[in-house]
């Protein structure tokens, strides 16, 4: 079995596939809950509605917290994440696909890789790029399988 | 309405928070993350780590307890019911763990308009409460509705 890297795929021009979210409206309750985050406009319908999107819209934090997730999982120790900035540029309806891909960009120094995160989502036919896009800052050697576990 | 330029630099006190074990699992969970080392202590240990991991956005729960500075802070005159998430930061000097007794201290960093948008940053400087060493660091930039109308 090998123990190759596996934030190689990443390392391709375009990036590539590292997670997909897609939340049902339990799942925003049972975020709303966890995290403290009541807002309305996560579990109102006609609030949401209200102020002008299709349906209950997923909190930001819950998609940031996806896209941890994706790099993390892919990380022999996942606390070697040290950073993460996203910008929520566009909103998530319940319900909907959205996929969160990633590129390692030049590291920035020895000790650490940086990556370059999006995510998009298709809506009415319409493909929407990026609904939420980062950077991220991973301790350098972190994707690789320690020898020692 | 635009906010106050002086703004800047605001500090809020702090708020102590400590990270309950089951809150951590429960947070996990509801951010999708089964790996065991966020769920139970016995399988942190196992993977190398001195206790059972936070997710890595767990800070955010921290932030929803001190945020409430400055909900309470009425010179901001910012609308909380209309304000949405426009860029957020998480940084970490070492891993947040089940047990830690921790310190959120936020603080105005920035504040910029434009057009009917008011945009607000502020960062949470989150340290160890016994001993002030730095946990991580968030920062946050809230949009706000200024003005009436739809």
């Amino acid at each position: 079995m090998s123990a190759g890297d596996p934030l190689e795929p990443l390392r391709a021009p375009d990036g590539a596939l590292v997670g997909e979210l897609r939340c049902d409206r339990e799942q925003l309750v049972r975020y709303a809950g966890a995290s403290g985050d009541y807002n309305r406009v996560h579990w109102d319908p006609e609030l949401a509605r209200a102020v002008g999107f299709g349906d209950v819209i997923v909190h930001g934090m819950l998609t940031m917290a996806h896209v941890a997730r994706a790099i993390t999982s892919r990380l022999a120790r996942p606390t070697d994440l040290r950073s993460l900035r996203v910008r929520f540029r566009r909103e998530v309806l319940v319900g909907e696909r959205v996929e969160i891909k990633a590129r390692v960009v030049s590291a920035p120094g020895a000790e650490t890789l940086e990556l370059e995160l999006w995510a998009e989502l298709t809506r009415d036919g319409e493909l929407l790029h990026p609904v939420t896009d980062g950077r991220a800052i991973v301790r350098a050697g972190a994707g690789r399988v320690d020898g020692d576990g | 309405m635009a906010l106050d330029p002086a703004l800047v630099g605001r500090a809020y006190d702090g708020v102590v928070y400590e990270v309950g074990r089951e809150r951590l699992a429960e947070f996990a969970t509801a951010v999708g993350e089964t790996d065991p080392i966020y769920h139970d202590r016995t399988a942190a240990l196992t993977a190398g780590h001195r206790e059972q991991v936070a997710p890595f956005t767990f800070p955010t729960v921290i932030m929803n307890v001190s945020d409430r500075r400055l909900h309470e802070d009425a010179t901001l005159g910012i609308d909380w019911a209309r304000v949405v998430d426009g860029e957020e930061e998480i940084a970490y000097a070492r891993p947040i763990y089940a047990g830690d007794v921790l310190r959120a201290v936020p603080r105005i960093v920035a504040v910029r308009s434009r057009g009917a948008l008011d945009f607000l940053t502020f960062r949470t400087d989150v340290v160890e409460a016994a001993t002030g060493a730095p946990v991580c660091a968030v920062t946050a930039t809230l949009i706000a509705r200024g003005g009436a109308g739809a």
